[in-house]
């Protein structure tokens, strides 16, 4: 059988912990505080990193919703089984269509066609394409950062100036503390403190000294463990290609007309935006603008907004996203991983 | 063919969960894998006939998997995915499987055990997260924490979780 008892070789976190070394851990959690047991930095490991998604997914499965889940997945594989072939590995069998059938199916084809080609919701998806193309090009784009609180409409302390590349790094630099993001890591430098580096935005947000940016900050950054932070623009109109319903409108910026795409967030329950609107250049395809809106909800005090605006194009150096462009080299360095 | 079929059905009900975590261990997205759990399975029935009888279902079916979600992440400019990361949740899913138990929460007796076995406010924090659904924001408001010793305290349960897992299924053979 495939699944042979030899094929093992991993277990034990890759040997390095064993059974009683890991009973230890589990026992010390009861007494040692969660600040102290972080502290013991781990060396990267995917390996680890996989199986503690792997641990996230187990303990998902176990909940009531993931049963429902189920149940309409094995319902749409099952329909998706009916309408193709009718016996594994064997198409199904062509019918010939008597042909007045046939000319009237293709000029309803047509038909559909042309108004796919032109209705609102085909250009907007359009538009999200070509955006989402321009947002991942290895272009550095630079964007004034600020947070806009519901109750005043007046930006709060969360301002700053936001260094984007295309979906493979971003920087924001709000006052003398800076965020970034190179392709695989995470990672906040302070003046003063540890330059803190993470493989996952999770852990920077639960590691990182979270009062100099401000915990409600990183905490609307942090949209959902192993997802990326908005932020990342490149994030965002993905996300809007799966959870929005997104609409195309239009817009006067600078004395230009510019498209609009507003995306109203499918799942109200699911923690993300409730609108994300784009404005875009026609013909660049550049974000020139970004919103993200939280709606207010009990359990979601801290609603507001993230407001992304374009600024004059700007040379930034060559490490720009990776945190030794950012501190003098001297300070220590605290890496951060799953174990750690 | 009706018979195919419903033994297909009953292959992807006996499976599915097992095939769902996988996806959600590897896919960051959570339309990913709806999509690729759909695109595996009709794979699956399609090459159905390719299928050894003699060999376990599960692993063939996370070999298509494996297989797809590689071709997903090669297309997608995400992040890659590290191959040896995919191996390692396949060979503890294998360990999974072989667990005793008949349906997929029987196999995973073991899992609830290691989450019992979290010292209290670790398993407080992750029965909230987990089995009741709720938000990292509506943990912190139950258990009155901050957001972010919430998230602390999930990361560390599930480090304890996964060693604790790892102490337990170790000795496990795995099924045929």
């Amino acid at each position: 059988m495939n699944e042979s008892p030899n094929n093992h070789g991993h277990v034990g976190r890759n040997g390095r912990i064993g059974p009683n070394g890991a009973q230890r851990g589990a026992e010390g959690a009861d007494r040692a505080p969660v600040d102290e047991l972080a502290a013991a930095p781990d060396e990267h490991d995917p390996v680890r990193a996989a199986e503690l998604h792997l641990v996230d997914a187990l303990l998902a499965s176990l909940s009531a919703e993931a049963v429902d889940e189920r149940e309409a997945r094995i319902r749409r594989v099952m329909d998706a089984v009916d309408d193709g072939p009718a016996t594994p590995g064997r198409p199904t069998r062509s019918r010939r269509w008597p042909p007045l059938v046939a000319v009237a199916a293709c000029l309803m084809a047509a038909c559909m066609l042309f108004w796919l080609q032109f209705s609102p919701e085909s250009r907007a998806s359009e538009v999200l394409l070509e955006i989402g193309r321009v947002s991942l090009e290895k272009i550095d784009r630079v964007y004034r950062f600020r947070r806009v609180m519901p109750s005043s409409g007046e930006s709060d302390q969360h301002e700053g100036r936001l260094y984007l590349r295309g979906c493979q790094g971003f920087v924001i630099v709000c006052g003398d503390v800076v965020l970034g993001r190179n392709t695989d890591e995470f990672w906040f430098v302070a003046p003063d403190g540890p330059v803190v580096v993470a493989d996952n935005f999770e852990w920077l947000v639960g590691h990182s000294e979270r009062e100099r940016l401000e915990l409600e900050l990183l905490n609307v950054l942090s949209i959902d463990s192993r997802s990326l932070p908005l932020v990342q623009l490149s994030s965002a109109v993905e996300l809007m290609q799966h959870d929005y319903d997104v609409t195309l409108d239009e817009d006067t910026r600078h004395g230009k007309r510019v498209d609009v795409l507003v995306g109203a967030l499918r799942d109200k329950a699911a923690d993300l935006p409730d609108t994300i609107r784009l404005w875009s250049d026609k013909d660049s395809r550049i974000i020139e603008r970004a919103e993200l809106r939280w709606g207010r909800k009990l359990d979601r005090p801290q609603a507001g907004a993230i407001v992304l605006e374009l600024m004059a194009a700007e040379r930034v150096p060559v490490d720009w996203y990776e945190h030794q462009a950012h501190h003098p080299g001297d300070q220590p360095l605290r890496r951060i991983t799953s174990g750690s | 063919m009706p018979d195919a079929r419903r033994l297909f059905e009953a292959l992807v009900r006996e499976h599915g969960d097992m095939l769902t975590v996988f996806l959600k261990s590897v896919l960051r997205n959570p339309s990913d894998v709806d999509d690729l759990f759909q695109e595996t399975m009709v794979v699956a029935w399609r090459r159905l006939d390719d299928f050894d009888e003699t060999r376990a279902f599960g692993p063939w079916l996370r070999g298509i998997a494996k297989k797809l979600v590689l071709a997903h992440h090669r297309k997608r400019a995400g992040r890659a995915c590290d191959p040896a990361a995919l191996e390692q949740v396949d060979l503890r899913l294998a360990q999974w499987s072989a667990q005793p138990g008949d349906t997929w929460e029987e196999k995973l007796r073991v899992l609830r055990t290691c989450v019992d076995a979290l010292p209290e406010h670790y398993r407080e924090t992750v029965e909230l997260r987990y089995f009741h659904q709720k938000a990292v924001r509506q943990v912190s408001e139950v258990l009155q924490v901050s957001n972010a010793a919430v998230k602390k305290r999930l990361e560390r349960a599930r480090s304890l979780v996964l060693d604790c897992i790892q102490r337990k299924l170790a000795p496990a053979e795995v099924a045929p």
